[in-house]
């Protein structure tokens, strides 16, 4: 394995990304002429356990990032973010276990007896999703302020001074593409357009119907007409684009700067169907059922109100997500191939 | 000396080494230099300096105006010269001074002691 490759990698992964490329490169022809003093024979063909020996002598992956920062240019930095995402998992761990205990104890049966599942489930994850959030503002707001705190030698990280290069991994070459992840995209775009587009009715709650005079799924609709007229026609438009992309990227196995500028004109859009979800009316509403109890619609317009209140919230972080996304892809348009820059300008010197 | 004052010890000479790492590092930059051949540099006059240490150190130098680099394609390498410029140079005299003027004050402090 290349892990003079994984160790650069693992370094660049921390930087900014304006600096990484940069460092990487400068990084990775250090490292091999530290190689090629200790290791003359060897003459550029570098066994394991070499480099791993070599490595060894070099900071982890995440203290020699750190020396390239300045300390106060993350939120959590580098030193401290394994810490933090353990933290921020074994609260939220904790969290959903008492919530799940706490529901099952305060469990009330109904008056005929057995128990309400769909609503206590429903009620379940409503308190859920509110402590999860809390929980993880809470563990940030403390890593934050131990960042800006805490001396750097108490800073405790897992990935500190008894580093193994073994555990290092490479990545693939950032401008190749995986067939596999683009043909499911493929299938999951062509399911969504064939079933939003020419099945609007079967978007919705489904119940299981027994009666005299029938026998068989009931479905009732849950999105309002509003979302087929406003929404439907920009989401059409956004999947298509990236099906063609994905097609297309299937084909040249390769980025370039127009197939990025393409992904990024569409990331834009997708910024702006966020937007408008934000800005325009409710999307989720309980169509016409037949055949249902009351006690089941009752239980679906739960269900629903609940599905709402999560995509208001939901519609945030999916629209905070889109903005880094569209700025990553701007910075990899941008990205010029530096190594092939360099060589380039030296021909000309 | 017992264990826990050898360490103590290391510890405060690792201070005082790393105060002189700036002073050490461009000193050597009046002439060009990559990261390794610099390290090099420095080991032979020996001044220790880790790998972790002294390439962020050199980004970091340049960032405030007191280097200049440029990339440099040898034997199909990469490599990234760095080199004082005008205001390195200057903050190098006064560095230089400064120390000089640090070392005899804590000599005589030192004599005094004895």
């Amino acid at each position: 394995m290349d892990y003079i490759n994984a160790y650069v990698q693992n370094v660049g992964r921390r930087l900014p990304l304006k600096l990484r490329k940069d460092v990487e490169m400068e990084l990775h022809s250090l490292i091999l002429d530290a190689m090629e003093e200790k290791y003359p024979e060897a003459e550029g063909e570098y066994t394991d356990d070499q480099q791993l020996t070599l490595l060894k002598e070099y900071d982890s992956p995440a203290k020699m990032a750190a020396q390239y920062t300045s300390p106060h240019q993350y939120l959590v930095g580098p030193r401290l973010f394994p810490t933090f995402k353990i933290a921020v998992l074994a609260v939220s761990g904790a969290l959903l276990l008492s919530t799940l205990v706490a529901y099952f104890v305060n469990m009330q049966p109904l008056p005929g007896g057995g128990f309400d599942w769909i609503a206590l489930f429903t009620a379940f994850l409503e308190g859920v999703f509110a402590s999860v959030l809390t929980a993880f503002g809470s563990v940030t707001i403390v890593f934050a302020i131990l960042e800006r705190v805490l001396p750097d030698h108490v800073k405790i990280s897992l990935q500190d001074e008894e580093w193994n290069p073994k555990e290092l991994y490479l990545e693939e070459d950032d401008e190749r593409v995986q067939p596999v992840a683009l043909i499911f995209g493929v299938v999951f775009i062509a399911a969504g357009l064939v079933w939003l587009n020419f099945f609007p009715g079967k978007v919705g709650f489904f119940s299981y119907l027994s009666t005299d005079d029938f026998h068989g799924w009931v479905g009732v609709p849950a999105l309002a007409p509003v979302f087929f007229s406003d929404f439907l026609p920009l989401i059409n438009v956004y999947w298509i684009v990236q099906a063609v992309l994905n097609l297309v990227l299937m084909g040249t196995r390769k980025w370039n700067r127009v197939l990025r500028t393409l992904d990024l004109a569409n990331a834009v859009l997708g910024i702006v169907i966020v937007v408008q979800f934000m800005n325009g009316p409710a999307i989720f509403e309980l169509g016409e059922a037949v055949n249902l109890s009351g006690e089941t619609l009752n239980a679906f317009t739960l269900v629903l109100d609940i599905l709402s209140k999560m995509w208001e919230i939901g519609l945030v972080f999916i629209l905070l997500a889109a903005i880094f996304g569209a700025v990553k892809r701007l910075f990899r348009i941008f990205d010029v191939d530096l190594e092939n820059e360099i060589k380039r300008l030296a021909k000309i010197k | 000396m017992n264990e826990k004052t050898t360490a103590i010890t290391q510890n405060l000479v690792s201070e005082l080494r790393r105060g002189t790492l700036v002073l050490s590092v461009l000193s050597r930059l009046k002439q060009e230099q990559y990261g390794y051949s610099l390290k090099q540099c420095l080991t032979e006059e020996g001044i220790d300096i880790d790998q972790g240490t002294l390439y962020p150190l050199l980004r970091r130098l340049e960032k405030q105006g007191l280097l200049d680099s440029d990339w440099s394609v040898e034997e199909n390498r990469p490599r990234r010269y760095y080199k004082l410029n005008e205001t390195g140079v200057t903050v190098l005299e006064e560095l230089t001074a400064a120390w000089k003027e640090m070392v005899s004050l804590v000599d005589k402090l030192l004599e005094k002691e004895d």
